[in-house]
């Protein structure tokens, strides 16, 4: 009889409160249907790129087939230098066919064709890389009298690390987490202990409450940006290839925008409660629609609208292109200037949603 | 005598629900005045309106002269010190931190708030370490703490909602003393409270039922208004059964216990030997519980 007056009393109390209740039953909707689109493994929507002359018959060949077989999107690199198509985010394989052709070369028995692979993502080169040679060998064996060789680049990671994939990711993911769950719940914990009365009795404008407290989490946001980057480049050898004071102004965007997610978020909630569990939705949400773990080309097209309005995946692909390939400035600002605009739109709903009145 | 609260008409409505209907008070400069209602009464909501924390469906506020209009928020506020039910101060930081934060919501210059600390600590006679965390102070002490950070921009009115609840009777007394002292210090109190023999204290008292004002005046106003004939104190010489209960009740407008004796207004044409057979009587004042009895729960 105790057993069953407690289980009443918490399931009550768990239900009766309409945004617990509605997050009971969003949060395992929403994991649902993004664990089963977003975590997949499967390899597909690869651009492919080509620096095949007209006339290559061999090099054409096999470059349709691998159009072909739907894993691929074909994407022009005509204009631009291979390595540049991949570190601009252009291509993420690119087909280049020896000088003078591949078939001339197969011709003469030495029929060797290069390809460029992105291995900042590790699970996607290594597809690539498989899938290549596959369709090469189905779709010349009959072509040539000796076999074709497909010499692999792999660009950027070219050990392979997987931790070069994920420590990124992960920076990403600790972020936003820490800074957004920081300031949401700070918020909450003021209305739930009756502080936030006390403010707003006083002559203050909102804008001094927004500042207020976006300002300390986004300085304590900044001071973990180094803490991450030293632990990864301490721990897992990152490579850090591009420029510091552009990485900076990067997370100085980002963490500003994990911020403003706490505060736009701590005006749907009144207590911490609530708080951590709406940050826990959100949080889920965000990472599985980054890019951070499972890639974002790997999702159908509907998601993957989502998650290009999603600023952690442009700041997860940034990292990446920052520390990794560089920093290629115009892949960097179309990517700042999307974090941007998403924080612009998110403090401006923030503005009009928070109130310093408690109607 | 001029008035710091104005408030004309005033209705807070949710939804379809009036927690405050047409009501109407002055306070003037200096007075203690009691804001007294049953929980739901509408007393917190009339406070934050006069605070600025919550908007006013219809109606008008004025303090100190300045209309609650838009644009006049941040004037009015300057003039309030609000000091809410929950001792809203933050536990894991010092008192000083406290004050310190308090004073930079108001805007409070660094030279004046050295100043105003230490002539409210001097009021309050406040000997605790400023670096104390208020998470290991008592209630009694975070309660005055509580009313220096609502006092430490030196506004003309306080407003305290229900300042002494959940404190010990010494603290409450003492409390009441340091609101009294306030007014020596020209402020006007505006306060709350659940407690009737608190509330002897102040000047005035307005009385809320329902979202409605049913009374208002000085302590004895209410009691000759609420009671225009004589109270007696009966003291039952056996215990009362429920026949007895029932034919005393009978005779009488009111019929309250009061400990183990009980408050009795009688009827018009009843007569109070026909109790003394019964009781031992004796002719007593009304005290304010029997007018917050009367006026409040009267019709429940």
């Amino acid at each position: 009889m105790i057993l069953i007056g407690f289980i009443k009393k918490e399931l009550i109390q768990t239900l009766r409160d309409p945004k617990l209740g509605v997050m009971v039953l969003v949060a395992p909707v929403l994991q649902i249907l993004l664990f089963g689109f977003a975590l997949t493994n499967d390899v597909v929507n690869i651009r492919l790129g080509a620096y095949i002359a007209p006339n290559d018959v061999i090099a054409l060949d096999i470059y349709n087939a691998a159009i072909a077989s739907k894993r691929f999107l074909p994407v022009d690199v005509s204009n631009t230098a291979p390595e540049k198509a991949i570190q601009q985010g252009i291509a993420d394989a690119v087909l280049v066919a020896p000088p003078g052709g591949l078939t001339r070369a197969a011709g003469n028995c030495n029929g060797k064709m290069q390809v460029l692979v992105d291995a900042s993502n590790v699970l996607r080169a290594v597809s690539i890389d498989g899938f290549i040679q596959n369709i090469t060998q189905r779709t010349c064996h009959h072509l040539t009298a000796s076999p074709l060789k497909i010499v692999v680049r792999t660009l950027y990671n070219p050990t392979l690390e997987t931790t070069t994939f994920t420590v990124p990711g992960v920076m990403a993911m600790l972020l936003m987490t820490l800074v957004m769950i920081l300031t949401s719940t700070s918020i909450a914990k003021e209305k739930e202990s009756g502080t936030f009365e006390t403010i707003i009795a006083a002559p203050i404008k909102r804008r001094h409450i927004i500042l207020g407290k976006t300002i300390p989490f986004a300085i304590v946001g900044l001071f973990n940006v180094f803490v991450i980057l030293i632990s990864g480049r301490l721990l897992f050898h990152l490579p850090f290839k591009g420029n510091f004071l552009v990485f900076l102004l990067e997370n100085m965007l980002f963490v500003t925008c994990a911020v403003l997610v706490g505060i736009l978020m701590s005006t749907f909630v009144t207590n911490q409660q609530q708080s951590m569990l709406c940050s826990f939705i959100v949080i889920f949400v965000l990472i599985m629609l980054s890019g951070s773990f499972f890639p974002v080309e790997n999702m159908p097209g509907w998601l993957r609208i989502l998650a290009y309005i999603n600023p952690m995946a442009h700041h997860t692909f940034l990292i990446r292109n920052i520390l990794l390939k560089g920093g290629e400035p115009l892949y960097v600002t179309a990517h700042m200037f999307a974090i941007f605009a998403t924080n612009v739109l998110i403090a401006c709903l923030a503005f009009k949603r928070f109130k310093i009145t408690l109607d | 005598m001029r008035n710091i609260v104005e408030v004309q008409n005033l209705c807070v409505k949710f939804g379809d629900f009036f927690a405050v209907k047409d009501v109407s008070f002055a306070v003037t400069y200096g007075e203690i005045f009691g804001f007294l209602g049953a929980n739901g009464a509408g007393k917190t909501t009339t406070i934050r309106v006069i605070c600025g924390l919550t908007h006013a469906t219809s109606g008008e506020v004025i303090i100190a002269g300045e209309h609650f209009i838009k644009g006049k928020e941040d004037i009015i506020k300057a003039n309030v010190g609000y000091m809410s039910q929950r001792f809203t101060l933050y536990n894991d930081l010092t008192i000083k931190e406290n004050l310190d934060f308090a004073a930079t919501t108001h805007n409070v210059s660094r030279k004046d708030l050295q100043r105003n600390k230490s002539d409210l600590f001097d009021l309050i006679q406040f000997n605790k370490k400023e670096s104390s965390l208020v998470s290991e102070l008592p209630s009694g002490i975070k309660q005055q703490v509580a009313l220096v950070a609502a006092l430490i921009h030196q506004p003309k009115l306080v407003v305290l909602d229900e300042p002494t609840a959940g404190v010990s009777p010494v603290s409450r007394a003492y409390f009441w003393e340091l609101i009294r002292k306030l007014t020596k210090m020209n402020k006007t109190v505006f306060v709350t409270t659940h407690y009737m023999d608190e509330a002897e204290n102040c000047d005035r008292i307005a009385l809320m039922r329902s979202g409605e004002l049913i009374a208002i005046g000085t302590v004895p106003e209410l009691k000759n208004n609420t009671f225009s004939t004589q109270m007696y104190n009966i003291t039952p010489k056996k215990p009362l059964i429920n026949d007895d209960a029932e034919s005393i009740s009978r005779l009488c407008l009111l019929f309250e216990p009061y400990g183990i004796h009980y408050h009795v207004v009688l009827k018009h044409d009843a007569d109070i030997t026909s109790l003394e057979d019964k009781c031992y009587v004796e002719k007593v004042n009304p005290s304010l519980e029997d007018v917050f009895i009367k006026l409040v729960e009267g019709d429940r």
